[in-house]
């Protein structure tokens, strides 16, 4: 679905990122009152994410997945198409739900490592080419950290994900102008 | 294990610490651009810079005291053919052990002071367990500091890494 440029940034009541988003899937909307099942209609109207916004995402994709091998200058492979793809939908879904584009970073183990950073929140998550994802969020002198396949994180990390992702919603301006 | 780097030579091991290598002993790492975020005072290293190299689990730096016994600037020596393209990161490699990260020179025909380092399994003791040196080597970057920064680094803020 296309948005136009012109379309007002909309700030949601309360932007969750959802199960499905961690997996690429379907996009939940939950507002302070509860979870909402799937529902477009519900969710579309909160809709935030101007196309160029999601252009950078698809503009940094390409060069990532442009560099060749040796690219660190110590044998790095060339990323793998998969993961980027894996990547480009992960990022997409979220800034959907009005998280702020991360910066993209990819590494000598073949993966590459979203990260965001505010004065009090620092949350980083590595997605591994062979599904041993890591999750990192420090917030003030507290650190969580989650190792393992990210479309199977549960329990105390998916919450603690969730509510640092929540809070980067919150505080993005959106964009300017 | 045996693995075969970059250059196209060979390390068959063995993979543990060596500890003729002083602690005070100063290590280098190239660094991309986007490696490095530029803050209001300085550069902070990404954890990103400090990950392993798929093939070998381990990380491969450039050890100072080598070049300085050769007469050489050791900054030259790690950047090697990549001055202009990349920057370096530094620390000591008492900072690595601190991490739990073991020390080796591998020297390479193209680095006389390379260097690598692993880590072993926390519980079985495998050695290079790249998962591990993964967790260290974050670590790690949260204690390097930018010597040279590389060129072209953008504010973080988004997608440009």
């Amino acid at each position: 679905m296309t948005v136009a440029m012109s379309e007002r940034y909309v700030q949601p009541e309360r932007p969750m990122a959802s199960p499905d988003t961690l997996t690429g899937g379907q996009v939940f909307y939950a507002p302070a009152s509860g979870w909402l099942t799937p529902h477009h209609e519900s969710w579309a109207a909160y809709r935030t994410v101007p196309v160029y916004r999601n252009g950078h995402v698809e503009d940094r994709i390409e060069q990532l997945a442009g560099l060749r091998d040796n690219w660190d200058s110590y044998g790095a492979r060339q990323l793998d198409r998969e993961l980027l793809e894996r990547v480009r939908s992960f990022v997409s879904n979220l800034c959907r739900q009005g998280v702020p584009l991360p910066s993209l970073v990819p590494s000598s183990s073949g993966s590459v490592v979203a990260e965001w950073r505010d004065d009090e929140l620092t949350v980083e998550i590595e997605i591994d080419p062979e599904g041993g994802d890591w999750v990192h969020v420090r917030r003030g002198a507290d650190v969580h950290e989650y190792e393992g396949n990210l479309g199977a994180i549960a329990g105390t990390a998916r919450r603690l994900l969730e509510d640092a992702l929540t809070r980067l919603a919150r505080t993005d301006p959106g964009p300017q102008g | 294990m045996i693995v075969e780097l970059p250059s196209g030579e060979v390390f068959a091991g063995p993979w543990t610490d060596d500890p003729s290598i002083g602690n005070d002993v100063v290590a280098y790492r190239r660094l991309r651009s986007d490696w490095v975020e530029r803050l209001v005072e300085g550069y902070r290293v990404k954890s990103a810079a400090f990950q392993p190299h798929r093939e070998s689990s381990s990380i491969s730096v450039t050890l100072a005291d080598v070049a300085e016994q050769l007469g050489l600037a050791p900054r030259d020596v790690a950047l090697g053919e990549f001055v202009g393209e990349y920057g370096l990161a530094t620390f000591l490699v008492g900072d690595a052990r601190s991490t739990g990260l073991h020390v080796r020179r591998v020297p390479l025909s193209v680095d006389s002071g390379h260097a690598m380092l692993f880590a072993a399994h926390p519980e079985t003791g495998e050695c290079p367990n790249s998962r591990h040196c993964r967790r260290l080597g974050k670590v790690l970057a949260s204690m390097a500091s930018v010597d040279l920064a590389p060129p072209e680094i953008e504010r973080t803020e988004g997608v440009p890494g």
